[in-house]
């Protein structure tokens, strides 16, 4: 049992930290919040069901797919709207006034797309759980997890490693050095947005299998995503999976053993005492003025 | 009046300002000049509370002020205006000299909800001290006007205007001529003398060597965080360190 | 002073305004519920506009404040047996110190940080009123909760709440309007604009931060409390988030940083919301195109829009522009 609890743990918390990593990302590259993860998650999943179920495409195609338009809404979203506003002098607190519109935009057009309904991805493996060291362990779960960890991995080597990786790092540090260096801030910008979508899209396909999906399963995940980014220090690309792992442990082992409708309430409660008595998280960010 | 005593900051491993001691005598037009990045501002920002020194004391008619939050500083007498300009820009000009009354009133929240005789009284009062103030800095016909459709040198009237109206004993002016025009800088040069006559200490942290010279009776000279020199404007002007402090050494003179 | 004058006469006119709509109530009993909520939601824009409009701080969560106002009364008024006129009051101050207990961490954060703390705070509110079962009954809500009395007289039909309301919201209004007016609004404005310069002119910046705060919270407590005793019935489906939102729009589309603004954007989107009953489906689209509206076009609201037309008549005709 406990193996189980452990598995949906990390499996719950590499969600969140997926999530919270592309609020992250956001943050440090464009010096944003956005408050939408969630719902690119939801319609990560709704399409990642429409291409495994409706048109037949294999898992790994549909995945891949998926990730991909998200990064174009992403990048979109990015370009068309947040970059006009911050050339009409919008300050960041209308940025996230407009992230909040677009989650109600996407929440509202998955309804009409995709109906209100709660729909379910068929089986991706043959067996409904396999063993492993002698424990029954749903293959969704570790599906899951397994995506997760690959984009952690993914994304650590992509930030460290690579040219464009290294670019972005320069840009959210200083934008004018950067500049200076001949990088194209705006483009790392708009990758920024682009890939935390992507990942959130990403997370949601492997999700769908093992919640369903539906129209407000973005929201809470959302929300926890941003927290665990808080708690980790927000920006802070490894403080978010640290901070989502954590909220993940809180949650599944309360739901277990203490009662699951408190769950979110702990959660939040957890949130708010960290922000007031440690807002710079974990791995401590700058958050005050 | 205002005594600094050892005053020393370290940011990190910078010392911005090392072990600095002078005294500021009430009345004078007090000149606080250096090169680029000698830690005049930072000894401002000292003095009104914004930073807290490493070790040191400021010492305000005898009372330590140093580490006091800066709206404390203020209600204990000292004003002052920035090297950006930081005005209330969405504001009217009279209603950002208002605000600088803000330490000398006393109505607060239920008295404005029920609007109590003392609160209108005291509005009437403040209106009248603000317009004597603008006309004082000659700003009055644009009472009305929206702060930031002010031309660059009224903006900077306006900034000393809200300092004034705070009831100052001490007026910091923290780069005042910046971005003038000769003539500005004159008329700055004549209301620093008028804002002297009414009997306010004056502490100008300035550029300008010509106005500092023409409008300042005492004048203490930083490097690099450190005193280097300190007395009348004749006597700093010969004087070899100042000279060389500001023309970078190695120069024969 | 030329502008007083102007002020007197828009109050005059606003005033005969509201008399003959109030003549008309005497019939209409949809349109007198319709402009109770109208009043509500001014209250409760009201209470946002002092914290966003006048010190600048954000609030994404403030459904909390209105769920903490219309719970609280509703629980003293039934379980407690507090007349409904003292239980909103009661409300409402609690509402008020649960605010000021927000802003002290809130007056230090930075905006983005405020954001998420508000938001928590207010999806904290919402699942303690949807999962405490006994207390609040949970997600089914609680019904029959008493109309207001006072001095022997109960409120019971949308009319006489609408007079009760309209008085109410008059009241609230022209506290605001004094306080804006005053040194208390000139040192919100101040913290609004300049934090430094504010606290280099002596104001104690956290301390009006955290009235800010309570003010708003007070305000918006009350408006919460007076729709549980309209509606006689509140569940945790009227205190989502997106009701925060809804406030958030009302404020910014009529308008931030002035008195008839909340009035406005309350107005409009009230009246929106009503004709799109049939529509509940596209509700949240609607408000996303309202934020979107503003944002991208009308930034300061309706009331900038009217600022903005009266200044170029101005220029017109020649007067100088300010």
């Amino acid at each position: 049992m406990i193996v189980q609890l452990i598995i949906g743990a990390l499996m719950i918390g590499s969600v969140y930290g997926i999530v919270g990593l592309g609020y992250g990302m956001i943050y440090k590259a464009s010096g944003l919040m956005t408050l939408a993860q969630g719902d690119m998650l939801m319609i990560g999943s709704f399409l990642g069901i429409t291409f495994y179920k409706y048109l037949k495409f294999p898992f790994i195609v549909s995945l891949l797919l998926t990730m991909f338009i998200m990064f174009c809404l992403g990048e979109f979203i990015e370009r068309a709207m947040v970059t006009t506003l911050l050339k009409k002098g919008a300050e960041p607190v209308y940025i996230i006034l407009c992230t909040i519109s677009v989650s109600m935009i996407l929440q509202n057009s998955a309804m009409f797309i995709w109906g209100r309904n709660y729909l379910q991805f068929p089986s991706l493996f043959k067996t409904a759980t396999v063993k492993i060291l002698g424990y029954d362990i749903v293959p969704e779960n570790l599906l899951c997890l397994g995506v997760g960890i690959l984009c952690m991995v993914a994304m650590h080597f992509f930030m460290t490693k690579s040219k464009f990786g290294t670019s972005m790092r320069a840009a959210a540090q200083d934008e004018t050095a950067a500049s200076a260096l001949g990088i194209n801030v705006p483009a790392t910008k708009g990758a920024a947005w682009g890939i935390a979508s992507m990942l959130a899209g990403g997370v949601g396909v492997v999700v769908g299998p093992i919640f369903g999906v539906y129209m407000s399963m973005g929201a809470m995940i959302g929300q926890k995503g941003f927290a665990g980014a808080v708690v980790g220090g927000y920006g802070n690309m490894y403080g978010a999976i640290a901070g989502g792992m954590f909220f993940g442990f809180v949650e599944t082992f309360i739901s277990a053993y203490v009662s699951s409708s408190y769950k979110d309430l702990i959660s939040f409660s957890v949130l708010i005492i960290v922000m007031i008595f440690m807002p710079t998280g974990l791995f401590k960010e700058q958050v005050m003025e | 009046m205002l005594k600094l005593e050892n005053l020393t900051v370290q940011f990190g491993g910078l010392t911005a300002v090392n072990d600095v001691t002078t005294e500021i005598e009430k009345g004078a037009i007090f000149g606080l000049i250096g090169p680029n990045g000698a830690g005049k501002t930072t000894c401002f920002n000292l003095i009104t509370g914004v930073c807290k020194p490493t070790s040191g004391k400021v010492i305000l008619n005898g009372k330590e002020i140093q580490g006091l939050p800066p709206y404390k500083i203020n209600e204990l007498g000292i004003a002052r205006t920035y090297q950006n300009i930081n005005l209330f820009k969405k504001m009217t000009v009279i209603e950002n000299v208002m605000v600088g009354c803000h330490t000398k009133t006393t109505s607060g929240l239920t008295a404005a909800i029920f609007k109590v005789r003392k609160q209108r009284e005291e509005e009437k009062a403040i209106i009248v001290k603000c317009m004597d103030i603008l006309k004082f800095m000659d700003l009055a016909e644009k009472a009305d006007y929206k702060a930031s459709n002010l031309s660059y040198g009224e903006q900077r009237r306006l900034e000393i205007s809200r300092a004034l109206a705070s009831d100052p004993a001490l007026l910091l002016l923290d780069e005042p001529a910046a971005g003038m025009n000769g003539r500005e800088k004159e008329e700055l040069t004549q209301t620093i003398k008028k804002i002297s006559q009414k009997g306010i200490t004056v502490l100008l942290v300035e550029h300008d060597m010509r106005l500092v010279m023409s409008v300042t009776n005492i004048i203490c000279v930083l490097n690099f965080g450190k005193k280097i020199a300190f007395g009348s404007p004749e006597s700093i002007q010969n004087n070899e360190e100042v000279i060389t402090a500001y023309l970078g050494g190695g120069l024969d003179v | 002073m030329l502008k007083k004058l102007r002020q007197k006469r828009i109050s005059i006119i606003v005033l005969l305004i509201v008399a003959i709509i109030c003549a008309f109530m005497l019939k209409e009993r949809y349109l007198a519920l319709v402009l109770c909520f109208i009043c509500i939601n001014t209250i409760a824009v009201t209470g946002l506009d002092i914290l966003f409009g006048y010190t600048g701080q954000v609030s994404f969560g403030h459904a909390a404040y209105y769920a903490i106002g219309a719970y609280g009364s509703t629980l003293l008024s039934m379980k407690a047996g507090i007349p409904p006129a003292i239980s909103i009051l009661m409300a409402s101050l609690i509402s008020m110190v649960l605010g000021m207990i927000i802003a002290i961490p809130a007056a230090k954060l930075v905006k983005h940080f405020l954001s998420l703390l508000t938001i928590a705070f207010g999806q904290m509110v919402y699942i303690f009123i949807s999962i405490t079962d006994p207390l609040t009954n949970g997600y089914s809500g609680i019904m029959a909760i008493p109309h207001i009395s006072l001095f022997g007289y109960t409120f019971t039909s949308n009319q006489s709440n609408f007079f009760l309301l309209l008085a109410i919201t008059i009241l609230v209004l022209i506290a605001k309007n004094r306080i804006i007016k005053s040194r208390v609004g000139r040192a919100f404005i101040a913290v609004r604009e300049n934090t430094q310069a504010a606290n280099g002119m002596g104001i104690n910046v956290r301390y009006y931060k955290i009235m800010a705060f309570a003010i708003s919270a007070f305000l918006t407590g009350l408006a919460g409390a007076l729709y549980a005793h309209l509606v006689c019935f509140i569940s945790p489906d009227s205190f989502t988030n997106t009701t925060s939102n809804l406030f958030m729009t009302m404020l910014l589309f009529g308008g931030i940083g002035s008195l008839a603004g909340p009035v406005i954007g309350s107005a409009i989107l009230v009246i929106v919301t009503e004709l799109m009953q049939s529509f509940v489906a596209y509700q949240m689209l609607i408000y996303a195109i309202f934020i979107l509206a503003v944002l991208f076009y009308l930034p300061n609201g309706v009331i900038g829009i009217l600022d903005t037309f009266r200044a170029k008549v101005k220029n017109k005709f020649g007067k100088k522009a300010e």
